[in-house]
């Protein structure tokens, strides 16, 4: 009998174990890093359309400032980094930014009505669920980071708030 | 769509789209027409059935006036309230305050709507105005007005960025002077005494013995700011027994820089930085536990887009009306045709083509289309542009109805399923048998 219940012990946990070390990986599966710099909770909307944003949040632990310059993704055959304008005619509009700095210590979120990576000539439909990579491009080099697809209405990123 | 058809139409202007959209939805109208009149001169005759039955006719235009009014004026009145809100918050980059609500700061800084909050502190205004990206920083500090215009003070680089040159008079250079907004209750030469709250919530007399003086008025800039009188922030700050900004060997002094020790605070402070990159850094480093930095054209994005979706929600009521008002009319022309359904029949008994029949009685149904879409253009138009300026004149900002190509491709779409829809009339007018019509 105790024999059993010690067998059922471990097992259950190593069942725990192997669920919250994938919990972990999934988690994991969203941040990028690099000398200093990490990459959270990149995501994008569901579009049947030709162009994605795609929005992060940049962290910068390291001791000197970086500017994120752009990005490449197989996805798309154009990607830019862009910031958001409302213009006279209360049109939103993205306009190509040369670079955006990210301070030593600081922070930077790329958001919806805000600067964003984008990625123009889709060649395929972004779905809900899906997840693609594309590569950050700072000026201390790149970054590799998983893109998760939301819903096509979607305000933020569906892990937004969890501590990674 | 095929890529090739799809590369080719996003090369177009968009100007280019939205008149092939037009002739596209519209060519169904079109090509019903010559199809149908084709060969026959069916005006006459359709205009006289017209004018025999004018009331019922001008009753049926009315009805399908009032039905493409109601979507015209929609997407008109939708379109003039976002390219007016956006046209008020141009001048507003980026805007940093204490931490609360976007959108209540929205409505404070931008749109000068009474709101009480917390004030940012002489060392964060400090940080922000010495910091190497910003090119302006300005407080903007509200809550005192004048017969109920605002009275916000703030400096006379601000006073610069958001209108430009002075359309009168000179910036205030002494702590009693002021510059009027394009429509502020006072005029250059006037003289006035703020009073401490604003709304409701006004206290009389709580500034007494401040007088100031109109030295100035701004231009247009067709937002609410059109209705403030705008003072130095240093005289905000005096009136309301703090001081004023700076040490006491600056006394006098007004505007930047400011010294942190003797700067009272300040509900909201205008950042405009020259490059647009700059303002997302900016905002990146002032997004913290103290301040919030927000770009007030992304808060009203984001308002916009609720906006568009009532908007759209109600576009597909006023269609399915309109396609309801286009189906009674249809209807009631069915009837209609029973009353000069004797002259129809005596047409043909005197060797009319059936056709020619046909394409007397669609005239009639399409000329009531056009007709009621025409009208109803000008009268979605005319409802947009009276609603606009009520809301203009309750809000000081300038909204501005105008037509433009949503607006027709509504009217196209509508007029092609109609027209198409009247073939019907036409068509069971002719299965009539024509010697009991004849014998009436």
């Amino acid at each position: 009998m105790i024999h059993r219940l010690a067998v059922a012990s471990i097992a259950t946990a190593a069942a725990l174990t192997f669920a919250a070390s994938a919990a972990a990986e999934d988690h994991d599966h969203h941040v990028g890093t690099l000398q200093g710099l990490r990459v959270v909770h990149a995501w994008t909307r569901a579009t049947d359309g030709g162009t994605a944003y795609v929005f992060c949040d940049i962290e910068n632990s390291g001791a000197r400032d970086a500017q994120l310059v752009g990005g490449d993704s197989a996805v798309g055959s154009d990607t830019a980094l862009v910031g958001f304008r409302l213009n006279s005619a209360g049109e939103g509009v993205y306009e190509i930014l040369p670079s955006v700095p990210v301070k030593a210590g600081g922070k930077m979120a790329l958001m919806p009505e805000g600067a964003a990576i984008r990625l123009d000539g889709l060649g395929a439909p972004l779905k809900q669920g899906d997840e693609f990579e594309i590569e950050l491009e700072f000026d201390t080099g790149h970054m590799e980071i998983h893109v998760s697809v939301e819903a096509p209405n979607a305000r933020a990123h569906s892990h937004a708030g969890h501590d990674h | 769509m095929p890529d090739i058809l799809s590369d080719w139409w996003n090369l177009l202007a968009p100007g280019v789209q939205d008149a092939l959209w037009f002739a596209l939805l519209f060519a169904p109208a079109l090509l019903t027409g010559v199809a149908v009149t084709r060969g026959y001169r069916p005006y006459g005759l359709a205009g006289a059935m017209l004018w025999r039955f004018r009331w019922a006719s001008l009753l049926f235009a009315l009805l399908i006036a009032t039905s493409i009014g109601i979507g015209v004026g929609l997407i008109a009145q939708e379109r003039a309230l976002r390219q007016g809100t956006a046209r008020a918050a141009e001048k507003f980059d980026l805007v940093v305050s204490a931490p609360g609500s976007e959108v209540t700061m929205l409505m404070a800084a931008v749109y000068l709507q009474p709101s009480d909050v917390p004030l940012l502190s002489g060392e964060i205004y400090d940080q922000i105005a010495g910091h190497p990206d910003v090119a302006l920083a300005a407080p903007i500090a509200f809550g005192d007005s004048h017969a109920g215009a605002p009275v916000v003070g703030t400096t006379q680089a601000f006073i610069a960025h958001l209108a430009g040159d002075l359309l009168e008079g000179r910036a205030f250079a002494d702590p009693r002077e002021a510059v009027a907004g394009f429509s502020a209750p006072v005029a250059p030469g006037g003289r006035f005494t703020a009073d401490h709250g604003i709304g409701d919530a006004v206290e009389q007399g709580a500034h007494a013995g401040h007088e100031y003086t109109v030295v100035g008025r701004m231009r247009r800039t067709g937002s609410p700011w059109d209705r403030a009188i705008l003072v130095p922030v240093e005289a905000v700050w005096a009136v309301h027994g703090l001081a004023d900004g700076h040490a006491p060997e600056n006394a006098g002094r007004l505007g930047p820089p400011f010294d942190p020790a003797y700067f009272p605070g300040t509900p909201a402070i205008l950042v405009h930085a020259e490059a647009l990159w700059a303002n997302y850094a900016l905002q990146s480093e002032f997004t913290r536990a103290d301040t919030m930095a927000f770009f007030p054209g992304a808060v009203l994005a984001r308002l916009h887009g609720l906006l568009g979706d009532v908007r759209r929600i109600m576009s597909v009521l006023a269609i399915v009306t309109q396609m309801l008002v286009a189906a009674g009319v249809l209807t009631g022309l069915v009837i209609l045709t029973r009353l000069f359904s004797r002259q129809l029949a005596l047409l043909r008994a005197l060797g009319a083509e059936r056709r020619f029949v046909f394409a007397v009685v669609w005239c009639v149904a399409a000329a009531l289309v056009a007709v009621g879409a025409l009208l109803g253009v000008a009268l979605g138009l005319a409802a947009a542009g009276i609603i606009s300026r009520i809301v203009s004149a309750r809000t000081e900002i300038l909204i501005e109805a105008s037509l433009a190509w949503p607006e027709f491709h509504l009217v196209a779409a509508f007029v092609s399923a109609t027209i198409l829809m009247a073939l019907m009339p036409a068509a069971i007018v002719l299965a009539r048998p024509v010697v009991p019509d004849l014998r009436g």
